[in-house]
């Protein structure tokens, strides 16, 4: 195989690759090494390549196999994750000028789920400033580019990941997801991303934004890849209080199970409004589909849609204020306008706003678990309602119209399920005239990730959307 | 529109930041924002979450 379709296998052919001894973790490192080398130039997904540490952990994976020594499910596989998480001794810039010299002193949590997994870390990628916002447009590293088209955005915030994925820069990454940003640039760049249920993964490590939304969740080429990361990376830590203590299933083992028996619901309205109509159609087809392979559809309403939005920002926008309150006030001008901007609006919300939208929050959860997942195992929407516009619009000033418009349709339909703690997937169903990727959503009931792995699996088997390469990768 | 500069001033300054005079305009723009959340906000039925939901007031004396 030459490197470019060495940094094309999933994460688990890699993995199977390697443990039969037909590929070594020093050539599956050094494939994706050089698919950076040649594409950063053009996509700008890392911040910081690890390149001497990868090749170390590579021969240091490899000598181990040698001796039949076997470190975990992932041993010497090349992984990148979001710069906003601690990886002990390198730098995590948070995607901000304000820390751009911080060096992590320890592992987040996950970093040392992946690293006792054995998988080899490439490095820190790029993402909207903070991680607060949706386009990945980032004033201080330059945006991440979409490898279907250099110009247009990858969305955000977890950007430089959904890249560096779709491009065979890395076999899988991590992002964070507090209104959307690992489903977002999933969606836009033709990958797998899996939001958990709220308090499946860790936080421990990572830079928060709003601690009430923030999940941590997997970016793959393929659903079993989503699988396997989710099954290292999930559990109880006892360092992050929001972390649940929840059997984690076997994931890739039931994968295989189809559709047959799944309910879904697909929303009445709110999911499918202002949708680009070749979105709609893609999602539509998706949805007929998995209905001939043995699902049951049906229509639902999705209950208190419309106060949603409401709650999310009257939590969000004080959290994230809560958070950068001291670095706004000694370091102002470091921040991005956008990013600003949004943590100044923070401080109009006040403590009745807070509280309201908390408890506004129980009765959406409540009524969704009586009136939706008691119907209902999964429900099905389009991840996005518009496929990736030009990072040129989407980096537009803050108060202007375009650039915020496309930041409200970005989180449209994927903030309602950060509220309700869900776990969600985007996974691609189509691709748009102008050849850009399209993503359909699956929501499942909480802790039931296994559902909404496994119809998104058996979706994925029916169709060959994934296998698509964008024209600048399948160019190597 | 000096009125809102002004509640863009307060609300910033209690909520502890500093906002420099040439931004405090697109603040204000903001306020509309905040003003259509806390009505939706207002007027959610709040059921069992409301923490008085048990508790009936009596009724108003008649005069």
């Amino acid at each position: 195989m030459s490197g470019g379709d060495l940094a094309a296998l999933s994460l688990a052919e890699a993995g199977r690759l390697v443990r039969d001894r037909k590929l070594s973790p020093i050539e599956i490192t050094d494939a994706c090494l050089a698919q950076i080398e040649r594409l950063e130039p053009r996509l700008n997904a890392f911040i910081t390549v690890t390149a001497d540490a990868a090749k170390q952990a590579a021969e240091a994976r490899s000598e181990q196999i040698a001796a039949g020594t076997r470190s975990g499910r992932l041993q010497g596989l090349p992984v990148a994750i979001k710069d906003l998480f601690d990886v002990a001794g390198v730098r995590m810039t948070a995607g901000s000028r304000i820390l751009a010299e911080n060096v992590a002193t320890e592992d987040s949590e996950v970093a040392t789920r992946l690293k006792a997994a054995g998988a080899v870390m490439l490095g820190k990628l790029n993402l909207h400033e903070f991680a607060f916002g949706a386009t990945g447009v980032n004033p201080h590293y330059g945006p991440a580019r979409n490898p279907w088209d250099p110009e247009r955005m990858t969305g955000g915030s977890s950007s430089g990941s959904g890249a560096a994925v779709a491009a065979g820069e890395c076999l899988a990454a991590l992002g964070t997801d507090t209104g959307g940003s690992i489903r977002i640039p999933a969606s836009l760049c033709g990958i797998v991303g899996l939001k958990p249920t709220y308090g499946r993964v860790s936080k421990r490590g990572v830079l928060p934004l709003s601690w009430a939304f923030d999940h941590i969740g997997p970016m793959t080429r393929t659903v079993e890849d989503s699988a396997l990361l989710l099954e290292v990376l999930a559990g109880l830590d006892p360092g992050d209080p929001s972390c649940v203590d929840q059997p984690v299933p076997d994931y890739t083992r039931s994968l295989n199970g189809g559709v047959r028996g799944l309910r879904i619901g697909v929303p009445r309205r709110f999911f499918f409004e202002n949708v680009d109509p070749e979105v709609e159609t893609a999602v539509r087809a998706a949805i007929k589909l998995l209905g001939e392979m043995g699902a049951t559809i049906s229509e639902i309403d999705a209950p208190l849609i419309d106060e949603i939005p409401g709650a999310l920002t009257a939590i969000m926008l004080p959290e994230a204020l809560a958070v950068h309150q001291r670095w706004l006030n000694e370091r102002s001008d470091d921040y991005g306008d956008d990013v600003r901007y949004r943590l100044e609006l923070g401080s109009t919300y006040l403590a009745m706003h807070y509280v309201q939208a908390q408890r506004l929050r129980e009765i959406v959860v409540r009524a969704w678990r009586e009136e939706v997942f008691s119907r209902v195992d999964l429900i099905a929407t389009p991840t996005t309602p518009i496929t990736a516009r030009s990072i040129e619009q989407a980096g537009a000033s803050p108060e202007s119209g375009s650039g915020l418009q496309v930041t409200f349709s970005l989180i449209r339909f994927t903030n309602p399920l950060n509220l309700l703690g869900v776990p969600a997937i985007s996974v691609p169903c189509g691709f748009s005239a102008e050849g850009l990727p399209i993503g359909l959503q699956l929501a499942g009931r909480w802790w039931n990730e296994g559902a909404v792995l496994r119809a998104a699996h058996a979706y994925e088997t029916a169709t060959d959307w994934h296998k698509r390469r964008p024209p600048l990768v399948a160019a190597s | 529109m000096d009125d809102q500069l002004q509640e863009a001033r307060i609300l910033a300054a209690l909520a502890g930041i500093r906002v420099p005079p040439d931004r405090v305009g697109a603040l204000a723009g903001g306020l509309a924002l905040t003003k259509r959340t806390a009505e939706t906000l207002a007027a959610a039925d709040f059921g069992v979450a409301e923490p008085a939901a048990q508790f009936r007031a009596p009724e108003a004396p008649t005069r």
